[in-house]
């Protein structure tokens, strides 16, 4: 086995699992930087006051963030916690408290359920007084003054939108009418390569809230495409004007008439429709 | 393959210090790992027990929040390290024909590595803490793992570099490889070039969990694996089912692994063609890992009685069938639709238990039991009895805890998706919850047996002048 000897060299095995890995720290620490997604902050993402930068290194010294997450995914699981975390919402974070376990709830946005900062004094030091069954310890060997550092910090994770309790029971489409100037039929002829344009647009800018098969596996405000009713209901008018201006709650970068051509969102609409037609994947 | 070289060079009293110091240290840690971890468990039953058990002034070290950063590090790094510590100071020497190169050295090693660790348990009770998962030292630690990786190092590849067995065992390719990647990993995952130890935004937890998940697949992996070679053609009596094999699971481990780390971070803020890159790679996982599997069982098979006979052999078959379960649910939790139930809930504690705890730990228990008995010069453990008792209640707590966490992990994944208030969800985990702590209870039992077995093998007295030497395989 002469192409075995090959692999019995020391130096041949460190110089190739170097290679290797250096490949890697290229994909994960170098690519993702020259993304402009991952340093432009989103409009909700602000700089830290000191008292509030003074409450997150205590969140992070007392380790609150192994029982708390702080992202808000577009699946089903976190349909009543907030606006969908984008990357944008981190810049002033170092580090940014994702979290990778949740014993306790999302605080991702919890200064918008929770505004008052004496609700969060007085959880942190009898978790048990405000929630009854809470299993987070009791912080009351804390000086008032760390607690209201915590509480400051708390309080500003917030989106500014309001909380709604079950996004999910709210009328998607009532009263909710495109404007003269979108009451047009789709110029774009039904063909396959619009479809696999389209397809391609989706999956690059509109997978990621409503999922790679179009079930909208994402937030309430993802509507699921898959969803015979709604698409239905929905005009190819509706559906243009809505990808072009962005949902009636602001998403963040859904104003895709700044960033596709309306060639492109038209193509979008004809792959859209493949979901609730089951022709997606032919 | 394996050889002994035992026979061939003469012992002096120095032969083993290292590793022998290496195995007495870890067991010390497992101990305090475990201690820590079964203590914390019982604080998600009841939050304020610990409170009434310690006094006022220790409140603010001994709550949850500080207690799991040191459960995880004392595991793997106080515990499994070590024991790799152990096995590379017994193992490189045996596999290179050689003594190995300073015996003082490593010796040294392990002891800078315990003050290490200390300081490690004391800052992160004390709060000190970089806040990345896996990468919470400070600064200071860092440099002290970074200067002991390098202490390692230097004496495994000067005694493979003066290696008498030309032909290299795949044992040594995954040590040698072992030390450059957690140093490589370390270092960047780490951000050692800057005290605060993290990058800005989102881009630090891509590289934290590229870290984080490296070094998982590229330290405990690959040195558990490597244990495992060693020692199934010593036991089994045979030599190795394959070397291509083995060559291909270690060169696919070595390309697709360090791609994997962003399935931490499925449907999170980050871009997602890099969550794209994790869930694939994961599960092309499954080439180097059944290609492992399959070497081991092919070298094992048709051997059984003799295999089975040993209790390193228990160990490292059981250590295999946790091995192929985690590397089952690996590749699954990584894909978008499965992620979006189990993230976030006890599911993925278990199955970071079944690596770290049901593998890993299981080969290294092997490695214990075939080694210690062989670096005293003395013809067995202490007690066979206790090693039997150690292996089925550590395999029983386990199997009932990672069962116990996956059931737990489903219920609260589903119950979120269907709505269902927050509080109620943490009620209904309570008695999942206490049976983890319990199974905890049986699994620390058994470790304090094994602890006791060691120190009990060291103190015995040296029955004969010679071990019985493992056959050359």
């Amino acid at each position: 086995m002469r192409w075995a000897r090959l692999y019995m060299s020391p130096t041949l095995i460190i110089l190739g699992i170097v290679a290797l890995l250096a490949f890697a720290a290229v994909v994960y620490l170098i690519v993702p930087t020259a993304d402009r997604m991952l340093w432009d902050p989103t409009p909700r993402a602000k700089p830290y006051s000191d008292l509030e930068a003074r409450g997150k290194r205590l969140y992070g010294r007392e380790g609150c963030w192994y029982c708390h997450t702080q992202q808000v995914r577009p699946v089903k699981a976190d349909a009543n916690l907030g606006p969908v975390s984008l990357p944008g919402d981190y810049v002033y974070d170092k580090p940014a408290f994702l979290g990778s376990e949740r014993q306790g709830p999302d605080l991702a946005w919890v200064g918008d359920r929770l505004p008052d900062k004496n609700y969060h004094i007085v959880h942190l030091k009898n978790p048990r007084a405000t929630m009854p069954g809470s299993i987070m310890p009791a912080f009351d060997h804390l000086p008032q003054a760390d607690l209201e550092a915590l509480a400051a910090y708390l309080v500003s994770l917030k989106s500014g939108s309001r909380p709604e309790r079950d996004l999910r029971s709210r009328g998607r489409h009532a009263h909710d009418y495109p404007p003269r100037r979108y009451r047009i039929q789709n110029p774009v002829a039904f063909s396959r390569e619009n479809l696999t344009a389209g397809k391609r647009l989706y999956d690059r800018d509109c997978a990621r809230c409503h999922g790679l098969g179009g079930r909208g596996s994402g937030p309430a405000e993802a509507v699921d495409f898959t969803d015979t009713h709604f698409m239905g209901e929905a005009t190819d008018a509706y559906l243009f004007w809505k990808i072009s201006e962005g949902p009636r709650r602001p998403v963040a970068g859904h104003d895709y008439k700044n960033r596709l051509s309306a060639r492109g969102r038209w193509q979008i609409v004809h792959y859209l429709r493949s979901f609730a037609e089951g022709l997606a994947g032919e | 393959m394996p050889t002994s070289t035992e026979e061939a060079t003469e012992r002096t009293a120095n032969d083993g210090l290292a590793s022998r110091h290496a195995i007495y240290s870890a067991a010390l840690w497992l101990g305090l790992s475990l201690t820590v971890g079964t203590l914390a468990s019982f604080s998600l039953v009841w939050p304020d027990w610990l409170r009434a058990v310690f006094p006022k002034e220790l409140w603010p070290y001994i709550h949850f929040g500080r207690l799991r950063p040191v459960h995880v590090h004392i595991a793997i790094f106080g515990w499994l390290s070590t024991m790799y510590f152990a096995a590379m100071y017994y193992i490189v020497p045996r596999l290179a024909g050689v003594k190995l190169f300073s015996e003082r050295l490593g010796a040294a090693t392990v002891w800078f590595w315990n003050i290490t660790m200390a300081a490690a348990t004391v800052t992160l009770l004390m709060g000190m803490t970089q806040n990345r998962e896996y990468g919470e030292e400070i600064w200071p630690i860092d440099l002290m793992v970074a200067i002991t990786v390098v202490m390692l190092g230097i004496n495994v590849f000067a005694t493979v570099a003066k290696r008498r067995i030309k032909t290299m065992y795949v044992s040594l390719w995954y040590m040698m490889g072992s030390i450059i990647w957690l140093a490589l990993l370390y270092i960047v995952g780490n951000k050692m070039w800057d005290p605060s130890g993290a990058f800005t935004g989102v881009t630090d937890p891509i590289i934290n969990w590229w870290y984080g998940h490296n070094v998982i697949g590229m330290w405990f992996t690959t040195n558990g694996v490597a244990i495992a070679y060693y020692l199934i053609p010593l036991l089994a009596g045979r030599p190795l089912y394959s070397h291509k094999l083995s060559m291909i699971g270690f060169w696919s481990i070595a390309a697709i692994y360090p791609q994997t780390g962003a399935h931490h971070l499925i449907w999170g803020p980050v871009p997602s063609w890099l969550v794209s890159v994790a869930a694939v790679t994961s599960m092309m996982m499954i080439i180097p890992v059944w290609t492992v599997l399959t070497n081991f069982y092919k070298t094992a098979s048709g051997n059984w009685t003799r295999f089975l006979g040993s209790v390193p052999g228990r160990f490292i078959l059981m250590g295999s069938v946790f091995y192929f379960v985690t590397c089952l649910q690996g590749p699954t939790q990584s894909l978008r639709s499965w992620s979006a139930v189990v993230h976030f809930t006890h599911w993925v504690v278990g199955h970071a238990h079944l690596a770290m705890l049901g593998a890993f730990s299981f080969f290294s228990f092997a490695f214990a039991y075939h080694a210690l008995p062989r670096l005293l010069g003395r013809r067995g453990m202490y007690s066979e009895a206790l090693a039997g008792w150690h292996f089925w209640l550590s395999t029983l707590g386990f199997v009932i805890m990672a069962f116990d966490l996956w059931f737990a992990g489903i219920v609260q994944g589903t119950s979120w998706i269907s709505g269902t208030p927050f509080i109620q969800v943490v009620v209904a985990m309570k008695p999942y919850m206490l049976t983890r702590a319990l199974a905890g209870v049986i699994i620390l039992t058994g470790q304090f047996l094994y602890i006791y077995n060691v120190f009990m093998t060291a103190r015995q007295p040296e029955r004969t002048a010679k071990p019985a030497a493992p056959r050359a395989a």
